[in-house]
């Protein structure tokens, strides 16, 4: 049985149900905002793990779970508890329900896209790099600091400088302009990171188990990702990676650890392929819904497989 | 006449009465050690860490009493570190202090992966000072090892937070496991004694303090950041040589 988790209206979750409908496979859903319906119960024992899930009145023996699809939201802010006191029984309900379901993912012998854990990397941008450039990658030349004249001489040593989060906590992508360098004092407090500005052509890479979707980005924003509130346009494309780039990210995947992966390719005109980040909970709906490539088959396909 | 040894960098906190006691005891040795506390790395005046397009990684932390950490040193690092302080960012409001600590986490998780000498524990995403599994890893981990445990259980209807914070048990006797080697009483039966190397072993962790009852050497627990004055002088003698 397969095991999908989270909200059956979101649109990756949404597709992926769709696939595995066309491919007849058996799955059952958690939806979270009925989780006062859904019981869990298990135990280790002898190092096995064995329990049973109750999805709203349907119990299921644990063991039976041969793959699962997260896209779960945090529960604390699910609409059916807005309002409701934090130590309300509701509450403690969701939040003991969703630990309990969340701790036996990351142990049971089931494909996992994707466990908690091997996500982790995504939370340090530079930490991230470091594994991604074991996998052949280039990355961005950073520097993370505090002190604005350090920022001058890496901008004199690189040239055109972006600044962005060092966490994995969403930011607009931002050029470092004269603006910013007459508040660079405000870095004082924190330190900031700053990447040198790589040309070239973004690419949106989808790695599904072995299988690899590439996309093209051609957009006249910095952060393509904000496009459309900025003012300007993205064009998104399929588009074929050599055999060689392919298989590195397959490989950095394998690496990470996570079997459905997005990463953040920029070719330069040179040729080279730098690797920004590598997303390890992809809203791939975006691409798939531009491109036609079919991301969310590829995933059924797989949790099918298992 | 310089030390043929690498100078130790004892990160901890402020309250890591043993990790103090470890830093002496070396010095004791004639190591070089300097202790950094976590609040010491949240009043350091000057950072710079780099990370080059080859994924080279280094790092620059020039403290407020005058003290330098660099990558270029190569320091062997005994790393306790549990958190980061947040006494600076204390004084921002609201989402903006979330962030400033979500952002200097990473940056910490970024430059002790980045240091190159020996180090224990190295750090992951899921613990600066190693990986802070939950009970219900340690319980699997412990299984596969081979050490006999009691079945841990968790439900739909179990307090989260109470799995991390058992309640105090006497009789425990803790066993260190230090890179492949075990520090622990004599009395410690060969196949427990092999268990506690696999487990070891399993964790990835090169530090592990492995809690066992004592009597019937049932597995309690374990931890990255072991209490070192259990280990005693064998545990600093396989400190000082993995630190070397």
């Amino acid at each position: 049985m397969i095991l999908l988790c989270g909200i059956q209206s979101e649109r990756p979750l949404a597709m992926v149900r769709a696939e595995l409908d066309k491919l007849g496979a058996h799955y059952r859903l958690f939806n979270q905002r009925l989780v006062a319906q859904c019981h869990i119960s298990w135990e280790v024992h002898h190092g096995a793990v064995e329990g049973t899930l109750d999805l709203e009145g349907e119990v299921y023996d644990l063991r039976s779970v041969g793959a699962a699809y997260l896209r779960l939201m945090d529960d604390r802010v699910l609409p059916e508890l807005e309002g409701l006191a934090v130590d309300s029984p509701a509450r403690r309900h969701a939040r003991a329900f969703h630990d309990a379901l969340y701790r036996w993912l990351e142990l049971a012998p089931a494909r996992v896209v994707n466990r908690t854990e091997p996500q982790g990397s995504n939370g340090s941008k530079p930490y991230q790099a470091q594994l991604i450039s074991e996998s052949g990658f280039l990355v961005p030349e950073t520097l993370i600091t505090n002190e604005p004249d350090a920022v001058c001489d890496f901008e004199a040593e690189q040239g055109a400088l972006i600044y962005k989060s060092i966490s994995g906590m969403r930011s607009v992508v931002q050029e470092l302009s004269q603006s910013d360098k007459e508040r660079l004092e405000q870095i004082r407090w924190c330190p900031v990171q700053f990447q040198a500005r790589v040309p070239g052509v973004d690419v949106r890479v989808h790695v599904v188990g072995d299988e690899v979707y590439a996309t093209e980005i051609v957009s006249d924003i910095l952060d393509y990702r904000y496009a459309s509130k900025r003012g300007g346009s993205a064009e998104l494309k399929a588009c074929e990676l050599s055999p060689e780039v392919a298989e590195r990210c397959v490989a950095l995947a394998e690496r990470l650890d996570l079997s459905f992966v997005g990463i953040d390719l920029k070719i330069t005109p040179d040729g080279e392929v730098y690797c920004f980040e590598v997303n390890p909970c992809p809203a791939f709906s975006y691409f798939e819904l531009n491109t036609d490539q079919p991301i969310a088959r590829a995933v059924a396909r797989y949790l099918a497989a298992a | 006449m310089a030390s043929q040894y690498s100078p130790i960098w004892v990160l901890c906190d402020a309250y890591d009465t043993a990790a103090q006691w470890a830093a002496a005891r070396l010095h004791e040795r004639g190591r070089s050690v300097s202790v950094v506390t976590a609040a010491q790395l949240d009043t350091a005046v000057r950072w710079r860490h780099r990370v080059t397009r080859a994924g080279k990684a280094s790092v620059t932390i020039e403290l407020a009493d005058g003290r330098c950490l660099s990558s270029e040193d190569r320091s062997a690092v005994l790393n306790r570190l549990s958190y980061i302080a947040t006494d600076r960012i204390a004084a921002v409001a609201g989402a903006d202090r979330d962030y400033a600590t979500q952002e200097m986490h990473a940056l910490f998780l970024s430059w002790l992966h980045g240091l190159p000498g020996p180090m224990l524990n190295r750090p992951t995403t899921q613990g600066l000072g190693g990986n802070w599994r939950h009970p219900s890893a340690w319980a699997v981990l412990a299984g596969r090892a081979g050490l006999r445990s009691k079945p841990y259980r968790q439900t739909s209807e179990t307090d989260p937070d109470a799995a991390w914070s058992p309640p105090h048990q006497a009789g425990l006797v803790t066993v260190i496991a230090v890179a492949g080697r075990l520090v622990a009483p004599p009395l410690l039966p060969s196949d427990t004694r092999a268990g506690c190397l696999r487990l070891g072993a399993l964790s990835g962790e090169a530090l592990l303090g492995i809690d066992l009852h004592d009597g019937n050497w049932e597995f309690q627990g374990a931890s990255p950041r072991p209490d070192l004055f259990q280990g005693g002088v064998p545990l600093i003698d396989a400190l000082a040589q993995v630190l070397s």
